[in-house]
């Protein structure tokens, strides 16, 4: 045993909700805090295979983000890069503007800044999507419409907020609810 | 144009001259080198075979990340097969090592020295991640004066950090020089290197 072990987290294979054959069976996603505490980052190390929607809404967060999409061969991230995505971005969730990646690509996404859908177009080979969000967990502000018209937003946060398809139970964003087509 | 242009950057091959243990180019993203006001500072590309590149020990005043996995994001585990060495410790003579043969992320907290780091065997290229939490990458090192004294150096990209082949520019971490330092001067091994470290008394 060592003073420092804790700063060490060995990825586990996390298995992915996903039934519609975009992400690989398991994945190696780095959860923040619940893995190693005091982490103040989230992301991913996995890639995408086929062509769909990564994020089907526009959400933004309190904290900067950063989208990386490259080749899912890191010998080479530039040839085993050949894709299409269309990502949409704005200040104002009404006022979004698309941005469309075909070249290894980063993209800052500044706090507050309203972003997705996220949705790749054209997949030649795998994509190495990484969002690298600065935070201790993941969560996502939402706009949404009561049935009254009025407007609200809606945070889903991970541990915090019910989960969309077994009550009692929190979200840990394991991405089942979206696969079944039950984002709330 | 697009009013978020100045948000998107687009990879280019930086081409490097470290030695055949990197690619001849990668993709990085050296924060506000490449964007104005980003606040990360990271890699996607691999060491290719054995490699003993950081060699002493540093600190940062913000948290680092060190994310080792596989080269293939398809099988970030069955594409991994290597052990690397790596020491931490709370002081620079007070290190201890750690031996990595799995995907593994290494949160680095701020003010915690770090190194050496040496990739003892590598079967398959390794994908090392450094996740820098400030837009310019830089570091504190120790400096051992003639007198015996100590102090703690500065070093970065946003200064300090001449290039050692042309005078006057900034360096920006190419590996050109590699070749020409002593390394016969230099320690061999992370063990060697931290060994030495920790049998150090500071005053």
């Amino acid at each position: 045993m060592g003073a420092y072990d804790w700063c060490f987290y060995k990825f586990e294979k996390e298995k992915t909700a996903r039934t519609d054959g975009m992400l690989p069976p398991v994945q190696a996603y780095f959860r923040g805090e619940r893995c190693i505490p005091g982490s103040q980052i989230y992301l991913p190390y996995r890639s995408y295979h086929k062509p769909g929607m990564i994020d089907c809404e526009p959400h933004f967060h309190r904290d900067e983000e950063y989208l990386a999409f490259v080749g899912h061969d890191l010998r080479d991230a530039f040839e085993s890069f050949d894709a299409e995505i269309e990502l949409w971005m704005g200040e104002d969730v009404h006022d979004m503007e698309k941005i469309v990646i075909t070249k290894p690509t980063m993209v800052r996404v500044p706090m507050f800044y309203w972003h997705g859908p996220i949705e790749i177009k054209r997949l030649g080979k795998p994509l190495f999507f990484q969002p690298v969000l600065f935070s201790s967990r993941y969560y996502a502000i939402k706009y949404r419409e009561d049935q009254e018209g009025r407007v609200y937003y809606k945070t889903l946060c991970e541990g915090i907020s019910p989960c969309e398809l077994e009550p009692g139970k929190t979200c840990d964003f394991c991405g089942r609810c979206k696969a079944e087509g039950r984002v709330g | 144009m697009g009013r978020y242009d100045h948000l998107v950057y687009t990879f280019e091959k930086q081409y490097t001259h470290w030695g055949d243990f990197m690619p001849p180019y990668q993709a990085y993203f050296r924060g506000r080198d490449c964007m104005e006001e980003s606040n990360i500072y990271t890699c996607y590309r691999c060491y290719m075979k054995e490699a003993f590149i950081d060699k002493y020990p540093n600190f940062h005043p913000e948290d680092e990340f060190l994310c080792f996995t596989g080269y293939d994001m398809q099988d970030p585990w069955g594409s991994f097969d290597a052990e690397i060495e790596f020491w931490i410790g709370k002081t620079p003579n007070t290190l201890e090592k750690h031996i990595i043969t799995e995907p593994t992320m290494i949160r680095i907290p701020a003010f915690t020295w770090h190194c050496p780091l040496q990739y003892l065997r590598v079967s398959k290229p390794v994908y090392l991640q450094v996740l820098g939490t400030r837009g310019k990458f830089g570091f504190c090192r120790l400096k051992i004066n003639p007198d015996g004294s100590h102090e703690i150096e500065f070093a970065g990209s946003a200064g300090n950090l001449p290039c050692v082949l042309e005078p006057g520019k900034q360096c920006v971490f190419c590996g050109r020089c590699r070749k020409t330092r002593a390394s016969d001067q230099e320690h061999q091994t992370a063990t060697e290197a931290a060994e030495y470290y920790n049998q150090l008394e500071l005053k």
